[in-house]
């Protein structure tokens, strides 16, 4: 084995390398900045490398780098890209109304190491492997989202999360040995044809009742999205951001990176269970976002309602299906970023809150319109990239003929736009306050104007969907 | 289906086991719960003294979470000494690494083990206030 045969390992190895570097530099620079830019250009890069560099596809005894791993990864480095875009004005003083963070460097440092576990979770080629990129995915964002300094609400946030998260890591780990007790093996291969082989084990489907609970906690798929609302306003607003997008899509590679391959077999069997998460989260999702006035806790339950449509995907055929969750995560982060750098802007002022949204339209009238087509996207209004999004999802499952539950899922989609709607209300006819203008920073306006012609782009253009149903689907 | 009844006898004998003990316990020891200081809570042969609901100092949890890093360390040092015991023998692909790239590769996991304690140290956990 020479050297060169690692190269298809170099992201991974270069995101350590930079994880690593970013806490060793906060322990020299005092203010942080050293690392805010060491952080974001080792993330363009590792975003180029994963877009344009080495296509070949290789095995490591159980990290798999594939075409669709690297698809994910891509996801994973662009989100936290954003987020640490938007953490940029939490750390200056006077940055947000709710007080200043503090420790840049290791905020960083822990967004990278999470990152690093959301890496190992779509290479694993190992149940093993799998449980520890998953716990490294979760461990950093615990301490994350307790992040505020003395905020009583952050800290609820950071110990509910930690009891939440290890109940599910428990929970995952029991599923994992009942799979390991029923097939004799951990490996991927191996698991997948003691699957086929004997689909109808007890101890298999025991397994698959746990790891279905611990990962659906991670998801928060209804019932098990009660933590969700709590831990998102708490949560400092760039945290909410990474757990709504990075995390949520490292949930959602969780569960299709086991059930799209080894677990394949069963997949069909568990199409009701399934079904049935995807109507309880839109339900329970769309009805606990109407009366939400944070708009943190609105995102939380908007979200909840956002994971019942992509499970939706997991009724579809395998590729059909990777492509569309792909691809409903990148429309959804896209639309979820724009909206969070909005709250970032009008979290300078006031609180994070409907009421903080008044005037806008007034304030800075180009906010306002992104506040609008943003809040389309999330409905699925045509032609923004929620639409498209939103299209492959319910496509993926009518192909295999579950008409019934793409029409509750398009009567939930429905109901959304009435709560998407109060939000532009508020913005635009609700009497303003104070009517200072806003001013934006140059970064933010680079993003805010990237993200909108995204959302516009991703939802015309077919061709950025072709290239990742393309890429994930094999 | 054997495994199983062997699994369920397992079971039962241990419920039974551990009733049967309790139940004996309760039936023939003598009982004079109010005499001395019986219902005490245990604090290793101490007189208890004030409330079990405390604030402890920060610097415990500190510590404790320093000392996962050798915990980690001790944990994962077996089975990677393992796994590179075997990859420096063969591969999948029959080919053979060579042990200068096994030691290296040995060394970059524990240096990203020793720059957690590199880290507290630096950050000044370490420092008893």
């Amino acid at each position: 084995m020479t050297l060169a045969e690692f190269t298809p390992l170099l992201p991974d190895l270069l995101l350590l390398a930079l994880a690593l570097a970013v806490l060793k530099i906060d322990l020299w620079s005092e203010d942080g900045e050293a690392g805010f830019h060491l952080t974001w250009i080792g993330l363009a890069g590792l975003a180029l490398l994963l877009a344009f560099g080495s296509r070949s596809d290789a095995v490591f005894a159980d990290y798999h780098i594939t075409a669709a791993s690297r698809v994910w990864k891509l996801l994973f480095t662009l989100a936290t890209l954003a987020t640490v875009f938007l953490s940029r004005p939490y750390f200056r003083a006077g940055g947000n109304a709710r007080g200043t963070l503090a420790k840049s460097g290791a905020f960083f440092g822990l967004l990278l190491l999470c990152m690093q576990g959301m890496f190992a979770l779509v290479s694993a080629g190992n149940l093993i492997v799998f449980y520890l990129g998953l716990e490294l995915a979760t461990m950093p964002i615990y301490a994350l989202a307790a992040y505020q300094p003395r905020d009583a609400d952050s800290a609820e946030a950071g110990s509910k999360y930690v009891l939440m998260g290890g109940f599910s890591s428990a929970l995952t780990l029991f599923g994992i040995s009942f799979l390991y007790g029923a097939t004799g093996s951990l490996g991927f291969p191996a698991l997948e044809a003691a699957v086929r082989a004997a689909p109808a084990d007890p101890a298999l489907w025991g397994g698959i009742f746990f790891l279905l609970g611990g990962l659906g906690f991670k998801l928060a798929m209804a019932p098990l999205h009660m933590w969700a609302p709590d831990v998102y306003q708490g949560a400092p607003t760039p945290v909410m951001a990474f757990l709504s997008v990075a995390s949520k899509a490292a949930a959602v590679a969780a569960l299709a990176t086991l059930f799209l391959s080894p677990l394949n077999a069963v997949r069909p069997d568990l199409a009701p269970c399934f079904a049935a998460a995807a109507v309880l989260s839109m339900v329970a999702g769309n009805l606990g976002a109407m009366r939400q006035k944070d708009l943190r806790r609105f995102v939380a339950y908007s979200s909840v309602a956002q994971v019942g449509y992509m499970l939706l995907a997991m009724l579809g055929e395998g590729d059909g299906s990777r492509a569309a969750l792909v691809y409903n995560l990148v429309t959804y982060g896209v639309t979820g970023f724009a909206l969070y750098f909005i709250m970032g802007v009008i979290g300078k002022e006031g609180p994070e809150t409907m009421s903080g949204l008044r005037g806008l339209s007034r304030r800075h009238p180009g906010l306002a319109v992104l506040l609008v087509l943003c809040m389309f996207s999330l409905a699925g209004v045509p032609p923004l990239a929620g639409f498209l999004g939103k299209f492959m999802l319910f496509s993926a499952a009518a192909a295999e003929g579950h008409y019934l539950l793409v029409g509750i899922a398009v009567a939930n989609a429905v109901v959304s736009f009435y709560y998407y709607m109060l939000v532009v209300k508020e913005a635009y006819i609700a009497p303003p306050g104070e009517a200072a203008a806003i001013r934006l920073r140059p970064l933010q306006i680079m993003v805010l104007w990237g993200l909108g012609l995204a959302l516009l782009v991703l939802g015309v253009c077919p061709a950025p969907a072709d290239w990742l149903a393309r890429a994930a689907g094999n | 289906m054997t495994e199983y009844i062997i699994i369920g006898v397992f079971a039962l004998v241990g419920i039974l086991f551990a009733g049967a003990a309790m139940v004996f316990s309760r039936l023939a020891a003598p009982r004079f719960p109010d005499v001395g200081k019986k219902l005490n809570s245990y604090e290793s042969g101490e007189d208890a003294i004030g409330s079990a609901r405390i604030q402890f100092k920060i610097g415990y949890y500190l510590f404790a979470l320093v000392f996962l890093v050798f915990d980690v360390e001790a944990v994962f040092l077996f089975p990677v000494l393992g796994v590179l015991r075997s990859a420096g023998s063969a591969t999948a692909s029959g080919s053979i690494l060579s042990p200068l790239f096994v030691w290296c590769e040995l060394l970059l996991f524990i240096a990203i083990l020793a720059f957690a304690l590199f880290y507290a140290w630096k950050k000044k956990v370490l420092e008893w206030e």
